[in-house]
């Protein structure tokens, strides 16, 4: 088994599609981001209370207490609390489609959540390391709690898979015709015109009178001929 | 079997299966009894076709569709790890406790190296003043020189002190214990430094004959505070010590375990150190305190901890 798969039911081996250091410094640089903001607004509502109930308030030294005490707070329980609301999502992860999994892919336990944000400090100064050098990329506070981070899986349309093909037509060039499915509406046409171009051509010699002339473009040609269920985005 | 044929004659059953888990993500327990074991029938056939797809039409749409469906299944249908920190009865009745006594080895270490860094810093603060000055800082070397010694400012505001105080000790907790993940070194450095810190500020009170007010100012707060100090640093060791240690079991199944066990013990500290915070504010300060009080409380909070860490714990020890 690999570093990156578990084994789900009857041992069928899962790959699991490990977040690396990049997206994930990305969410927390979004992460941080909001915290930093998050207490600005404590700070700057504490010195609003200071200000607008001095004759109230028998001693600020209240209010200041009080803001110390809600400043560990948030410090300790914002990651904590996020991935614990949002099952292994803090915001930034969420944004960029990661999640806190225990190491075996399943749904992490709280007291592992509550793990990963006590270490987060020392993981601030070495984390990196153990990210980048640990096969899995977790970081210290990941040891810690046993878990690890993927990627969400993105749900793809049906749409894109081929429905028919020329006669002895492997799954390598099955996958190129689906790749182009994919992505066809994000390529530049007359590249995407070409591709499919190139396609048909060999379909037409793997089987003679596979492709569906009914198309003004090649492109619609080709989608037509391979059979998406859906009706294709080109203009005619 | 063609591509086409597999795609065109399994789509809808994955189709069925990828709606079903929508259904257990947003509302798990509205699923019923029956809906979950066809769930499960489904996992299965999905992940045999994934085993399908993978050996015979690798790189393909229906490998990466069926590999998205595995991996957001293995996480949905995977019993999630249950968690002790439900129930704060039970935690600070029976977890804490069972946690606790399992470190106790740790501990005693630990106890001894902050006596021996104790001994250390007093013996080096005795051949030269400067290494308590070094901590305490100029200003308050002069305040001893009037009779002043530091610890009075916290009288100007309790409250803030008080929270501030508390504040930093469950930093200091917290850093001791996550230090042991370096594989104990930052536990042993937080007990060096708290150690050789008070050897050394006590023998340079005593060059100012100030001493017995350090000594009456830390005897209602310290016994606990440096005790859990010891006891923090002893949990980050216990990890540091299975980062070290070889076992049956490979490290990513023990360090877990490890981690879980000294958290536990690290975070049952953390409430008396909020009542630290209050009292090292408001009554080890306080002229208006009789000494014999401070002492009378810092011994019946060093008791009170003692006991219900070493309360008698019902049913088995912690496993692993």
């Amino acid at each position: 088994m690999s570093d990156r798969s578990v084994y789900g039911l009857d041992n069928v081996r899962i790959e699991l599609p490990i977040a690396g250091a990049g997206s994930r410094a990305l969410a927390a640089t979004i992460d941080y981001s909001i915290w930093s903001l998050l207490v600005l607004v404590l700070i700057s509502a504490a010195s609003a209370g200071a200000v607008l109930f001095s004759d109230a308030l028998p001693e600020t030294g209240w209010l200041v207490a009080l803001l110390a005490l809600s400043l560990f707070a948030l410090d300790f329980s914002f990651f904590f609390g996020q991935e614990a609301l949002l099952q292994g999502q803090t915001l930034g992860k969420r944004l960029l489609g990661l999640r806190v999994v225990s190491h075996r892919g399943g749904r992490a336990s709280l007291f592992a959540y509550v793990l990963r944000s006590l270490v987060r400090t020392f993981d601030l100064l070495f984390g990196a390391w153990f990210l980048i050098f640990d096969g899995r990329s977790r970081r210290i506070g990941d040891h810690l709690a046993g878990t690890i981070v993927v990627h969400e899986p993105k749900e793809s349309s049906s749409g894109n898979a081929v429905r028919r093909a020329p006669a002895g037509w492997g799954a390598e060039r099955i996958a190129v015709v689906e790749t182009l499915f994919e992505r066809y509406e994000t390529l530049p046409p007359d590249r995407t015109e070409a591709l499919s171009h190139r396609i048909l051509v060999e379909a037409e010699r793997a089987q003679p009178g596979f492709s569906d002339s009914s198309g003004s473009t090649w492109t619609l040609r080709l989608l037509r001929s391979f059979g998406t269920p859906e009706e294709p985005k080109v203009m005619e | 079997m063609r591509y086409e044929d597999f795609v065109a004659g399994q789509t809808e059953a994955w189709e069925r299966f990828a709606s079903r888990l929508d259904q257990l993500e947003k509302a798990p327990s509205a699923i019923s009894h029956e809906a979950l074991e066809e769930l499960s029938v489904d996992y299965r056939k999905v992940l045999h076709d994934q085993a399908v797809a993978a050996s015979r039409f690798d790189g393909t749409w229906a490998v990466a569709h069926l590999r998205r469906l595995s991996v957001r299944a293995n996480r949905l249908l995977q019993p999630q790890e249950t968690s002790k920190l439900a129930s704060p009865l039970r935690f600070f009745s029976r977890t804490f406790p069972q946690n606790f006594q399992a470190i106790g080895g740790e501990i005693a270490v630990c106890l001894a190296l902050f006596a021996v860094s104790t001994v250390f810093g007093a013996a080096l603060s005795a051949l030269d003043t400067e290494v308590g000055t070094a901590f305490v800082g100029q200003n308050s070397v002069d305040g001893l020189g009037r009779g002043e010694i530091w610890t009075d400012s916290l009288n100007e505001s309790p409250a803030t002190g008080s929270a501030q105080i508390a504040v930093n000790n469950m930093r200091v907790a917290i850093t001791a214990w996550g230090g042991g993940a370096l594989a104990g070194f930052g536990a042993f450095y937080v007990l060096f430094l708290n150690g050789f810190l008070l050897g050394a500020v006590m023998i340079l009170t005593s060059h100012f004959d100030m001493d017995g007010a350090l000594l009456q100012f830390i005897s209602a707060h310290g016994p606990l505070e440096l005790s859990i100090i010891v006891i923090a640093a002893a949990a980050g060791v216990h990890v540091g010590r299975e980062l070290v240690s070889p076992g049956n079991r490979p490290l990513s199944a023990r360090l877990p375990k490890a981690a879980r066990r000294s958290a536990v013990v690290m975070l049952g500290c953390l409430p008396w150190l909020l009542v630290l915070g209050f009292v090292e504010g408001f009554i080890s300060p306080s002229p208006g305190i009789a000494h014999g009080t401070k002492v009378a409380l810092g011994l019946v909070l060093l008791s009170l901890f003692l006991c219900s860490a070493l309360l008698p714990t019902l049913g088995a020890r912690p496993r692993g």
